[in-house]
């Protein structure tokens, strides 16, 4: 009766975690694909703004929840880029060429290194993925960051907008 | 140790060292920058040029103590050659076997290096891009004061780098 009981609560037990390990498992699959994004105390991702090819380039982090979830939200809606030719988004120029987008503290959700440049973007997770930045949205909004923050002196800004092609929205 | 025999051990030792500092003219073999990773992303045109690997994305002057203050063709040049790379001398080819290499300005905004490989063109790694031998219109470098580079209208003049025939193994003393 006793080891009937005890077998019952360990069934019990079991069942009850069944739930929670289908979360987990459903948090490591998800990608992404979903709102699996939870930001972790110290997490963030580096912006290395490429445009020198001497001097080291500007750099800052996204380490709020908010722009974090923002940046996984925009990957998340942005359309596979089926037929991208080239072997990396990052063109091997002088001047701009593009975003580098490091997830140092393991970011959940995202890439290790996201590379955008001229409508394109570059997802490397061991393998490598390309969606579509329409209007160089993401691209845009990220340098608009690094004009927020002091990064780009007048001459680097001069040359930034001139291949984008305009000047970002905020730029004074 | 008799003197004789410190005389015969520092004779070895600079063999070694003279050896060991061998220049020789690097090929173009871009795959060993081009590594999506470490090597790429940490390693400049100023490691590209002088073919040494060192994962700081060195700065001309930084071994030497004095980094360049200025980015103008005048400040860059004499923060290498404060790293021991040499001007070209008036006879117009490099010593040694050393390999000749290029400096190039963008005024108030960066600097960049180009390399001389043995196919007898130019290459060049922009930045933490991949390592190669075309230019901003996408054609082969023969020239590097002819080549479309952008930004960088200031062409400085060509130097003398102790490469290696090995990737990443260049003699020159940068950080």
């Amino acid at each position: 009766m006793r080891t009937s009981s005890n077998l019952e609560s360990h069934v019990t037990s079991l069942i009850q975690l069944v739930p929670a390990a289908a979360l987990l498992v459903l948090m490591a699959c998800a990608g992404l694909g979903s709102a699996a994004y939870a930001a972790e105390p110290g997490s963030g991702l580096q912006v290395t703004v490429l445009v020198y090819s001497g001097r080291p380039n500007p750099t800052f982090t996204i380490e709020d929840e908010a722009g974090v979830l923002d940046l996984h939200e925009a990957l998340s809606a942005a359309e596979p880029y089926a037929d991208f030719q080239r072997e990396t988004v990052v063109p091997s120029i002088l001047g701009y060429h593009g975003l580098r987008l490091q997830n140092l503290s393991g970011a959940e959700g995202l890439p290790k290194v996201i590379l955008i440049y001229d409508g394109a973007i570059e997802l490397r997770n061991g393998e490598k993925r390309f969606l579509a930045d329409p209007g160089r949205r993401l691209e845009r909004k990220l340098i608009e960051q690094a004009i927020e923050r002091d990064l780009l002196d007048e001459t680097t800004l001069r040359a930034i907008r001139q291949e984008l092609g305009g000047k970002p929205d905020n730029v004074p | 140790m008799s003197r004789r025999h410190w005389g015969m051990a520092g004779a070895v030792a600079f063999l070694v060292v003279a050896v060991g500092a061998c220049c020789s003219l690097p090929s173009y073999t871009p795959a060993f920058w081009n590594d999506g990773g470490t090597v790429q992303w940490n390693n400049n045109c100023y490691n590209y040029a002088n073919n040494k690997r060192t994962d700081t994305f060195a700065q001309p002057g930084q071994a030497a103590g004095s980094p360049w203050t200025a980015l103008t063709c005048p400040a860059v040049d004499v923060a290498a050659v404060a790293d021991g790379i040499e001007r070209l001398p008036a006879s117009g080819a490099c010593p040694k076997k050393e390999c000749r290499i290029a400096l190039v300005v963008w005024p108030g905004g960066d600097y960049h290096w180009y390399r001389l490989d043995t196919s007898g063109r130019w290459s060049h790694k922009p930045g933490g891009t991949q390592a190669t031998d075309r230019d901003n219109s996408g054609n082969l470098i023969t020239n590097p004061e002819t080549a479309d580079r952008g930004h960088y209208t200031d062409f400085c003049g060509y130097y003398c780098s102790c490469s290696s025939s090995t990737e990443g193994q260049g003699h020159e003393n940068i950080q």
